[in-house]
């Protein structure tokens, strides 16, 4: 695998697709605040002289003088006489009228003068483009910042040949020393003077972005009361910074989690384990050998669960399969890759056997895995049709999965190896083992010996299918069904701890009274019980369909697929 | 019985169980016109209402026994394992000498544990496999106790593995391609890579009384080793039921030993047979066509061929072995060799060098065909049976093992 990808800083797409977005929020928010403020300047009269007058006013306001008076006057309770003194009866009429003229006066100054609804409208715009235009101004910032850092710190890969060679050339290096010239030359870029830059990209971005939102400010001073509108706009920026602190945050997790991958070769905890499943999706895609591993639990696409619309489901997840053209689902990965595959899967017969009296949280784990099993038994089949479709005129690969005991919980592509360690159920160790293997021959070597182990688990074990079929002809004899009935699927799954896995399906979905299907990646799909109790019995049967679809037996009306009887399960276990 | 462990019970249940279904499972599959893909069904059927009860027995015990740890393996929790171990041995000696009258020796106690619980998890896997369950759980432990010891002991394990070569070959053959049977059928198609080639001294194809022989030096009850052979019978048969490639080769001097063997006849030279054996050495004898074409190949083909070696030379240093693509088995049927296991899996290279031995032995047959297939001179090295008519396959018979 390449650890390295060639050129970090070539990731300038975010950035690009992010200023975009900013310009144009910019312009736009800058043009909306520029037309609010020319009506509010033909309106009212005010000219733009008024703004720096206003400016110089406020500021000649302020005086020394005047903290000590402030001080004074918050200490001294006045407020009763000041009451008093307001109160006062005055009695001559030309008081009277001086007071009813500066009542009328405030009266004018302090209400808002009538709105229209073009008006509005467009204060609502400039408002709703400024609070974008700052969301913005965060994210682009985040981005340039990491951009910088990439292209702070990205050189060119260092050429072992080159400076051996060079190396050669030379006499001695004296006291192990080594003579300049011959390691890469500190770059400007690589200084800490180069943070400055970094750090003054916020700065620049912020008071950029201010710009707008003060045209609009200063327009709205007659509309409403300035200091509340500042708040709102203050508390927009608070939200828009928060945001792009998480959002930080977010990539900050991730680049430490790649960083700790690309020097230890390990992947932490059930999330991780997540983003393993994807990072070892990449590597079946590209695989060309062979894929041999011991798994412990059978992941089901996240895809699968919201393939939950009408008709069959099958055909939705071939379907949604096609649309992700190759990333992320197991059947469009396994499609892509032409490597044989053999899985080895522990399914204990003990849990089985002990299942009815087993307690729930048992019966559930045990439908989950048996599921899980079933779902990649089906999709193996599917993938290896498509291969024999995609090459007609050659052997393809094929796809396995044996039962088996098997300790070790080793995952190998190609070369490439893994060792999985388990620490409870939700809690596991990747680690790469051939991770800081140059030597290809000691890669081999590992590899080979993780394929032998996984092969030799693989032949002392039995077919999947086989005890699928025979799990399901086990519950079938406890339910009490008889031979020549038609197979009662959903008893048998039941009896096999269906209900008990319906109850608490978390991890793979959330039950809910009706359906809600997230396109998002990493957002959890909510299902109503029958359509989960179908997606569940959808597997089954496909497996069923599938498998007795072959006629494995030469028996005519053994896999007559409308009625589907108990005792053709028979077929595959001759 | 009383004070007994509950353990005990199991045991004899399930013991009785697989006698029960080895006797039921024989005479299904024997029968003349068997429908051998219904087997299981018919098994099931017999059973009637046992056969819930049937199950539960089998599959509790097999639970039990896959919860047992090696025999006689020490490390860290040898007390509690060899308290365990112990227990499992004396269940076992009390059980069988409840059921078939025999003392389990202390000899074979100590020395034969690991053979005892492998045949015990063989049974488990035979027993529920005529139930129509066959979970590979306990035969998968039978291999992981096999690679330890080497090998398997003599009698239902290694009559498993060849059964199992049969089905995985059968399997494979019609995964290959899509339609299967079919592809096998068309005409000129040979594939002798894909072929099951058998070596075989004891052939079941040949020999019906072979089925129900009894091996005086297994540890286990006789039902569990005729369960193993029916197993590698049934399998042989679908096998030829699908008209897939087989090559059975079959030297005569060990035609003859067997043929002897099963009529109860002495190895010692100097001890004359008795009348009665003379009697089922003939019987043994004039039953092998009948066996042969009525029920084991009813429909010959070219890839399907059954052929006796007469120089003991062609087959020399190969012991009887049942070769598939991907894996076969030899085994060395003798239970006095010295060795502690009687025969072990065959892979990779040893597989294919042992392939290559049997495939030149196509070469000699195709001299023969040269010179006519049906005269018995001293240049004949193969006879391939399956293209005998019926005058002269009595004929030869009588000539290469005349009565006694």
């Amino acid at each position: 695998m390449q650890d390295e990808p060639a050129a970090p800083w070539y990731k300038i797409r975010p950035v690009i697709y992010k200023s975009c977005i900013y310009v144009i929020l910019w312009l736009a928010a800058s043009s909306l605040s520029l037309n609010y403020y020319a009506d509010y300047a033909r309106k009212d009269k005010h000219a733009s002289g008024d703004l720096l007058a206003a400016a110089k006013t406020m500021f000649c306001g302020l005086k020394f003088d005047k903290l000590g008076e402030g001080w004074n006057a918050l200490w001294d309770d006045k407020s009763g006489t000041h009451d008093e003194e307001k109160e006062s009866p005055d009695p001559t009429l030309a008081t009277i009228q001086k007071a009813i003229e500066q009542v009328g006066k405030d009266v004018r100054e302090r209400t808002h003068p009538p709105q229209d609804l073009p008006n509005s409208l467009l204060k609502i715009l400039v408002v709703i483009v400024i609070s974008w235009l700052w969301f913005y101004t965060f994210l682009l910032k985040n981005e340039l910042k990491r951009a910088y850092r990439r292209w702070q710190q990205a050189r060119p890969p260092f050429d072992l040949a080159a400076y051996r060679k060079q190396e050669g050339r030379r006499p001695i290096a004296l006291f192990g020393l080594v003579a300049p010239g011959l390691l890469p030359r500190r770059l400007w870029r690589e200084r800490p003077v180069a943070d400055l830059v970094r750090g003054s990209i916020a700065w620049v971005l912020g008071i950029w972005s201010l710009l707008p939102a003060l045209v609009f400010a200063v327009a709205m001073h007659a509309a409403y009361e300035p200091a509340v509108f500042v708040m709102a706009l203050a508390a927009i920026f608070v939200a828009a910074e928060h945001y792009s602190g998480l959002t930080k945050a977010e990539h900050e997790i991730k680049a430490s989690t790649d960083d700790l991958k690309r020097t230890m070769g390990i992947v932490l905890d059930a999330d991780g384990l997540n983003e393993w499943r994807t990072e070892v999706y990449d590597l079946y895609g590209e695989a060309k050998g062979r894929i041999d591993a011991v798994i412990r639990i059978f992941d089901i696409d996240p895809e699968w669960w919201k393939c939950a619309g009408p008709g069959d489901p099958w055909d939705q997840y071939r379907e949604r399969c096609k649309l992700s053209s190759g990333a992320g689902t197991l059947l469009s990965v396994l499609i892509k890759s032409e490597a044989r595959v053999r899985f080895v899967s522990d399914q204990p017969l003990e849990k089985l056997v002990r299942l009815r009296g087993a307690a729930p949280s048992e019966r559930k784990e045990f439908f989950r895995a048996l599921l899980g099993l079933s779902w990649n038994l089906v999709v193996f089949d599917m993938a290896y049709q498509a291969r024999v479709r995609k090459h007609v005129d050659r052997k393809v690969s094929r796809l396995r999965i044996k039962i088996s005991r098997a300790p070790a919980w080793m995952h190998v592509v190609d070369e490439t190896v893994y060792q999985v360690i388990e620490r409870g159920s939700e809690n596991a160790t990747v680690r790469q083992l051939t991770h800081s293997m140059t030597d290809a021959r000691e890669r081999q070597a590992l590899s080979g010996w993780a394929k032998s182990n996984v092969r030799r688990f693989a032949q002392r074990g039995g077919r999947a299918e086989e005890y699928v079929f025979a799990a399901l002809r086990f519950a079938a004899i406890r339910a009490q069904s008889s031979e020549g009935q038609h197979l009662p699927l959903k008893q048998l799954l039941d009896e096999l701890g269906m209900e008990d896995y319906l109850k608490e399906p978390k991890g793979d979905f959330l039950i809910a009274p009706r359906n809600v299907i997230d396109q998002r990646m990493n957002r959890s799909v909510l299902l109503s019980e029958t359509t989960a109790q179908s997606l569940c019995m959808a597997v089954f049967d496909e497996l069923l369909r599938c498998r007795l679809g072959k006629n494995n037996c030469f028996v005519q009306g053994w896999a007559d697929p409308p009625d589907l009887k108990l005792q053709f399960l028979l077929s595959e276990l001759i | 019985m009383r004070d007994l462990d509950p353990l005990v019970f199991l045991a004899r249940d399930f013991w009785n169980d697989v006698a029960k279904i080895s006797r039921i499972a024989t005479a299904k599959v024997t029968a003349p016109g068997a429908a051998l893909w219904d087997v299981q069904m018919q098994v099931c059927q017999a059973l009637g209402n046992a056969y819930p009860v049937m199950v539960e027995h089998l599959l509790a015990y097999a639970v039990e026994l896959l919860g047992l740890p090696r025999m006689g393996g020490g490390g860290r929790n040898a007390s509690a394992s060899s308290k365990q171990t112990d227990d499992f041995l004396l269940r076992c000696a009390q059980v069988f000498e409840l059921q078939e009258h025999r003392k389990l020796e202390e000899r074979d106690v100590q020395t034969r544990g690991d053979e005892l619980l492998m045949e015990n998890l063989a049974a488990a896997w035979l027993g529920l496999y005529f139930l129509g369950l066959p979970f590979s759980h306990p035969w998968e432990k039978v291999r992981r106790l096999a690679d330890y010891r080497g090998g398997f002991p003599s009698g239902a394990c290694i009559a498993k593995y060849a059964g199992d070569i049969y089905r995985l070959a059968r399997h494979r053959m019609r995964e290959r391609t899509p339609t299967g049977a079919q592809a096998a059928l068309l005409p000129g198609y040979t594939d002798h890579d894909a072929a099951v080639l058998v070596l075989s001294h004891t052939p079941l194809i040949l020999l019906q009384d072979a089925l129900g022989f009894q091996d005086q030096t297994n540890v286990t009850p006789s039902s569990v080793h005729q369960l193993g052979r029916l197993y590698t019978l049934l399998q042989m048969m679908l096998y030829l039921r699908c008209d897939y490639p087989v090559h059975f080769f079959i030297p005569i001097s060990a035609l003859g030993q067997s043929l002897r063997t099963l009529a109860g006849i002495p190895d010692d030279p100097k001890a004359a047979p008795t009348n009665p054996m003379r009697q089922a050495y003939t019987r043994v004898r004039d039953s092998i066509r009948p066996w042969l074409f009525g029920r084991m190949v009813p429909t010959h083909t070219g890839q399907q061929t059954v052929s006796l070696l007469t120089l003991p030379s062609d087959a020399s240093g190969m012991p009887t072995c049942v070769l598939g693509n991907k894996t076969g088995i030899y085994t060395l049927e003798s239970g006095d060799s010295g060795l502690h296991f009687a025969g072990n899996e065959i892979n990779e290279a040893l597989l294919a060098s042992y392939r290559d031995k049997l495939k030149m032995l196509f070469v000699l047959k195709e001299d023969v065909g040269r010179h006519g297939p049906y005269q018995l001179d001293e240049d004949t090295r193969i006879i391939s049976l399956l293209d005998l008519n019926e005058p002269t396959f009595d004929d030869l018979f009588r000539k290469l093992f005349p009565d006694l």
